[in-house]
């Protein structure tokens, strides 16, 4: 569904936020997009929806060049930007106004997903707070029916219920036809609801990998305070609670936060250990 | 799906660019009126209506639709703003269709229906107090209170200037705005007016040293010129046809419409 190849781009000529970047994306899972402050994320996310334009490299998404903005491509894919202006009108109105150009619309997914989200439909959107703008464009964009979704640092301003319920919905949009790419740096609001974990570091993606061969590979849990295999680890009363290298075939349940911290601490490693 | 028009598309899209910018659109016209009324208002049946009719023409209808030009494109000057406006499933050609429809089938011929009506009422109010006074001979009252169709006349070489002039600066408004990231409006009225002084300053260069006299030039004719000698003769100078044609065509023709062709293409290459 989305492929990249050799990505390079920048927003000054010296200053490169990706050189050679080549990424290939498959329908019907969540991506989780993660990184440290400025490490791209959301220029990369911006890159795909042909916000800005590849220094060199192309990108190729549902077959079209996000490049060339065209109607058709945009129409199938859907961006939750992190900071963003709703006009001053009611949430029917904008509904009135927006869904004509997303012929995939289903306005009683869109009801249902307000009322999850506990938006009233009567509220006019200059009224409410950031969080719930970001609902109603979550419930808005969720209810286009996009085969591609991509959302910039979605859970920023919402309360721990609407984080939930937010994990809850995402989970269920997702189907065969489609794809969500979730751009964060709030790792643990993932957990749970990503099945893809795609870590840039340095200009480059340092690990895109599944959640299930992950298991496979890393092992999550408290281990000795003297063993020097630990990627990443939390000082505990019992030990180092962190990541290793799975040297047995048991699986342990993925714990994103520290499977980002081992990519942060260990990018070598973690890139030999998923390139084998 | 047609990715460059689609007639059902750009309805869509005039329809909510005109109810989201409703109030922006309402604010121009109100203030625009608001300066019509000050400007006839204070007008007499001794003043000349034609200065106020050409007063509110220049702010009515050439600069009041290039500032909102520069307001309706407002959005691109915030990153937040402007990535939901290049994501929404429009074609650039949309885009920009979209600022002319709003620019030039909406927002001028409301201005212009109100300046009609608003000379209408002024313009007989002067020429009937001119007609009670009596201080006035009635040859000159007929001449001189003539309504604003008569400036407004497409066939009148100042009505053609201005429409020039209109054509050119919402062109280089639409270009700012896209070019600029912030302040697009300031640093646009800024590099107009620069380049304004620089080419009368040139002009004045040229003809103070190369020619060593004043040139009159009119607004509307780019190949012709007036040379006022030192003793107040005139002189009039006239390319030849050919060049007259060519430089004519050029200022008349080609440079408005690269102008918006070039806002065209910069709509296309947007970036945020």
């Amino acid at each position: 569904m989305i492929s990249i190849h050799n990505l390079s781009f920048g927003y000054k000529k010296n200053k490169p936020i990706f050189e050679n970047l080549n990424l290939h994306l498959e329908s019907g899972s969540i991506y989780g997009l993660l990184g440290k402050n400025g490490a791209g994320k959301s220029t990369l996310l911006y890159n795909m929806m042909g916000l800005v334009f590849p220094d060199s490299g192309s990108i190729d998404i549902l077959g079209y060049e996000p490049k060339s903005r065209k109607p058709s491509f945009l129409s199938e894919v859907f961006f939750v930007p992190d900071e963003f202006t709703l006009p001053a009108i009611s949430v029917q109105k904008y509904l009135q106004l927006y869904t004509p150009f997303y012929p995939n619309f289903s306005e009683t997914d869109f009801y249902n997903y307000l009322i999850e989200f506990e938006i009233s439909e009567e509220a006019k959107l200059n009224g409410m707070s950031h969080g719930e703008q970001k609902k109603m464009l979550i419930a808005f964009g969720l209810a286009t029916n996009s085969r591609l979704m991509l959302m910039d640092e979605p859970t920023n301003g919402l309360d721990i219920p609407s984080k939930s319920k937010f994990r809850k919905l995402v989970a269920s949009y997702i189907s065969d036809e489609k794809l969500v790419i979730i751009s964060t740096h709030q790792v643990r609001d993932l957990d749970n609801l990503i099945d893809q974990v795609i870590i840039l570091k340095d200009n480059e993606v340092i690990l895109k990998s599944s959640i299930e061969e992950i298991s496979r590979k890393l092992s999550f849990g408290v281990f000795e305070n003297k063993s020097s295999d630990v990627l990443f680890g939390e000082e505990t009363i019992g030990g180092k609670l962190g990541v290793v290298k799975n040297k047995t075939n048991d699986e342990s349940k993925v714990n994103i936060e520290h499977l980002f911290g081992a990519a942060m601490n260990e990018p070598k490693v973690i890139k030999e250990i998923f390139n084998k | 799906m047609n990715d460059i028009f689609s007639f059902k598309r750009f309805w869509f899209f005039a329809k909510k660019e005109i109810f989201e910018k409703r109030l922006l659109l309402m604010g121009f016209l109100c203030v625009t009126n608001i300066i019509f009324l000050l400007t006839y208002s204070s007008g007499s049946e001794n003043s000349e209506p034609i200065q106020y009719q050409h007063i509110c023409i220049f702010l009515g209808i050439i600069l009041s639709p290039s500032i909102l030009v520069s307001f309706l494109l407002g959005s691109f000057s915030k990153k937040n703003s402007s990535i939901q406006f290049l994501t929404l499933p429009v074609s650039f050609f949309e885009r920009w269709l979209v600022i002319l429809f709003i620019t030039f089938v909406i927002y001028i011929p409301t201005v212009l229906f109100s300046l009609y009506f608003i000379d209408f009422y002024f313009v007989s109010h002067f020429r009937e107090l001119a007609l009670e006074k009596k201080q006035i001979p009635l040859q000159v009252i007929a001449s001189r209170f003539e309504y604003i169709g008569f400036v407004m006349n497409p066939a009148n070489n100042m009505f053609k200037g201005y429409l020039l002039a209109l054509i050119v600066l919402t062109g280089f408004f639409t270009l700012g705005a896209l070019h600029f990231k912030n302040l697009s409006f300031y640093k646009t009225a800024l590099t107009v007016f620069l380049l304004f002084v620089v080419v009368i300053f040139y002009r004045n260069i040229v003809s103070k040293f190369i020619i060593g006299e004043n040139i009159n030039t009119n607004i509307n004719d780019f190949a012709n010129a007036i040379v006022i000698l030192k003793d107040n003769n005139r002189i009039f100078i006239a390319s030849s046809e050919g060049v007259a044609f060519a430089i004519n065509n050029f200022f008349k023709i080609i440079l408005p419409v690269c102008l918006w062709l070039i806002a065209l293409v910069g709509f296309k290459e947007k970036e945020i």
